[in-house]
């Protein structure tokens, strides 16, 4: 069985760098072949299925313009996951990366990709990078799309500080760490070079990131919770008590209210680990959009404090009704 | 060959010909581009020209026998089934009500919808809408049960079915959605669903699905089951009444407050308690005013489907099991859903309405449906 080839999903406002930083993905050497997707035209068209196929082959995605390093074809729509899984099999790429157009939301391009496993279409959602230029990004930080860019990435790449003084950077980041998750990551870059075999295998998405990610936190300031003052952000709940055993039916069906009814605030994002039942299994939940999932990861030690973590991100989130909503679901 | 691009002023060759050309196949003139930007650039003027070739060519189009066989040219069958010939598309006249893709093939209402992914709650005059037009399919796919038996072709039943339609003030809901040839959808042995009616004759011991759907003062009901022809081995009705087992298992969970990721568990554990497997490419769908819409409901177990049972949804559920594997392949008709191994398939599909204590089977069996042979 082949390995599910990782998709990275690359937003940011215009102007941000999205552009050089897919150039170099296809340009520089790092012995991985890369095909890019461009979220672009959809929407300007008109049309959902202006793909231009090769030849007769109606089966196959795309114009490929050869580059170095893989190819870049054109819009997503909902049946391109089918095609693009085909063109990654039958053309044995090593990574998909998606770039939004600057004023596009990436949860639902990011939801598209995380596929149910049993379709076996061998792609499996990486991560979210988003991408922010130092010196202007300032201006962009009432706006509900740069927000929430910001807030689904799990690296945030502030670009081009070599444009910007300390100042300028610093500023910006520290209005960024009310927007980012306290499970992303943050980092400087100039001219977008950053590590780009470690920005696109971030594995996100995996049960032993989301289990680091939780018990460390990227970034100091995890236990806070915190939001902008527009009320994008993240709330964190812990329940270190002893009534810590969740049922996990009951935990997806308030999940569900959560996620889709929004009684607590939108949740664009969740990370969860969770003990579950007397038996104390160890379970991983995680959302994306308007999806979520869970599913057992091992079982807590015997001998270490049990902690369930829940991380939602998105926007006017009330902590009191979400509490509310996880307390019905304790066993 | 070398084409030209189409779009006006550029002259460089083209490699790359529009989709919905494909689609539609139209000529090549006029449909090839030398790149991406050209075509987005000419777009506006160039899907001018698939609504104008469409008209003059529809007199002169290749003979469909040899489209067919063109397409099937070195196709690698999966089992033993050949694709037969389909007779011309069936006429609607004027009163009847029809759906907004009739003319196009393109559900319009659908696809619109899809951005919005709401799942819909009827009030009581769209659900007796609902409970009308699933009775009617009810009847047609009674009539079309009726008939089978070894030497009857799935074509003969395709045109007894757009009679019963007709009959019943209703168009039949797959013909001409995405192009779909027939009002009917057969599926023999191998093939999991989505098979077109065509001029094979039955024969003593396949397994036939009959997939029924009419669309009736403005709402669509949809309806299959499974019927044996003549003698069928142990493992064949075996494979039949997993599958109703699984779809009943699925529908005794449907009530307020399930999720619609929750059925795939229970259909899945049918199957797999009977050594079937589960076909994970086509859900259970929402049906209401459109053929197709929110929720997707997955027969598989782990799956992320979106949404809550709520009274007043009207939805599908259709498990497909596999007596050996559960992956497909399309044939290259682009409907035709057969089985990765060529093993036989089984389906059953009721529309439900969700209601204040559990559902309603809307397209439920009547005193005088055909019998089940476990019932004789």
């Amino acid at each position: 069985m082949m390995e599910d080839v990782p998709v990275t999903v690359i937003s940011g406002y215009l102007g941000a760098g999205k552009s050089t930083l897919v150039r170099r993905i296809l340009s520089e050497e790092h012995g991985m072949k890369v095909l890019v997707v461009e979220n672009e035209i959809g929407e300007e068209m008109g049309i959902e299925g202006a793909l231009v196929t090769e030849g007769l082959d109606r089966s196959s995605v795309t114009e490929f313009v050869e580059l170095p390093n893989g190819c870049v074809c054109c819009t997503v729509k909902d049946e391109l996951t089918d095609s693009l899984s085909r063109v990654v099999k039958m053309k044995k790429f090593d990574l998909v990366v998606i770039e939004m157009s600057g004023l596009a939301d990436p949860g639902p391009v990011a939801s598209l990709f995380w596929i149910d496993e049993e379709l076996e279409l061998g792609l499996r959602l990486d991560g979210v990078i988003c991408l922010v230029d130092a010196r202007h990004a300032g201006r962009h930080l009432g706006d509900p799309i740069f927000m929430k860019q910001v807030a689904l990435a799990d690296l945030v790449i502030v670009n081009k500080v070599d444009l910007a003084s300390e100042d300028e950077i610093c500023s910006l980041e520290k209005d960024l760490a009310a927007l980012v998750s306290p499970t992303s990551r943050m980092q400087r870059t100039s001219m977008s070079v950053c590590d780009l075999r470690e920005a696109l295998h971030l594995k996100t998405m995996r049960n032993d990131e989301v289990c680091t990610a939780l018990a460390m936190g990227r970034r100091e300031d995890l236990e806070e919770g915190h939001s902008h003052p527009e009320g994008v952000g993240s709330v964190t709940l812990r329940f270190t008590e002893k009534a810590v055993g969740f049922s996990s039916d009951e935990l997806t069906r308030q999940l569900g209210k959560l996620v889709w009814e929004q009684p607590a605030g939108e949740v664009w994002r969740l990370k969860a680990m969770v003990c579950v039942g007397e038996a104390r299994e160890r379970w991983i939940f995680q959302g994306v959009h308007e999806l979520f999932d869970g599913e057992q990861y091992g079982s807590w030690d015997v001998d270490k404090p049990v902690v369930s973590s829940f991380i939602f991100i998105g926007k006017n989130l009330n902590r009191d009704l979400l509490m509310e909503h996880l307390n019905a679901s304790l066993i | 060959m070398v084409f030209t691009c189409s779009s006006p002023g550029c002259e460089k060759g083209a490699k790359l010909r529009c989709p919905t050309c494909v689609k539609l196949s139209l000529p090549d003139d006029g449909s090839y581009f030398c790149s991406q930007d050209c075509f987005k650039k000419s777009w506006k003027l160039h899907k001018l020209h698939h609504v104008l070739s469409l008209g003059k060519n529809s007199g002169k189009l290749l003979d469909d026998r040899e489209k067919q066989k063109l397409a099937f040219a070195n196709f690698p069958y999966t089992g033993k089934l050949r694709a037969d010939y389909v007779s011309p598309m069936s006429k609607v006249p004027e009163h009847i009500q029809k759906p907004d893709y009739y003319e196009t093939g393109i559900p319009i209402s659908e696809e619109r919808s899809k951005r919005a992914r709401v799942i819909v709650q009827l009030d009581e005059d769209e659900i007796a809408g609902m409970r009308k037009v699933c009775r009617l399919a009810r009847e047609v796919l009674d009539i079309a049960g009726h008939m089978v038996k070894p030497g009857i072709t799935t074509d003969e039943i395709d045109q007894a079915v757009h009679r019963a339609c007709l009959e019943r003030d209703s168009y039949p809901s797959p013909l001409n959605y995405y192009n779909f040839p027939k009002s009917v959808c057969t599926s023999v042995n191998e093939v999991i669903c989505h098979g077109i009616p065509d001029a094979r004759p039955l024969q003593d011991g396949d397994i036939l699905n009959i997939d029924i759907t009419l669309y009736h003062g403005g709402f669509h009901g949809d309806l299959n089951e499974m019927y044996v022809v003549g003698n069928v081995d142990e493992a064949g009705k075996k494979l039949i009444k997993s599958s109703y087992d699984a779809l009943f298992a699925a529908i005794e969970m449907a009530k307020p407050g399930t999720l619609f990721r929750e059925f795939g568990g229970r259909i899945e554990k049918v199957a797999k308690s009977n050594g079937h497997s589960v076909v994970r490419t086509y859900c259970g769908h929402g049906i209401n005013q459109l053929f197709h819409t929110a929720p997707n409901v997955p027969h598989y177990r782990r799956n992320k489907a979106v949404g809550i049972c709520k009274p007043g949804q009207t939805f599908t559920i259709e498990p497909m099991l596999g007596e050996g594997t559960g992956r497909d392949v399309t044939w290259p008709d682009n409907w035709t859903a057969v089985t990765e191994d060529g093993k036989r398939s089984a389906q059953f599909e009721h529309t439900l309405l969700i209601t204040k204590s559990g559902c309603e089977i809307l397209t439920a069996r009547l005193e005088t449906s055909p019998k089940f042979f476990w019932e004789d």
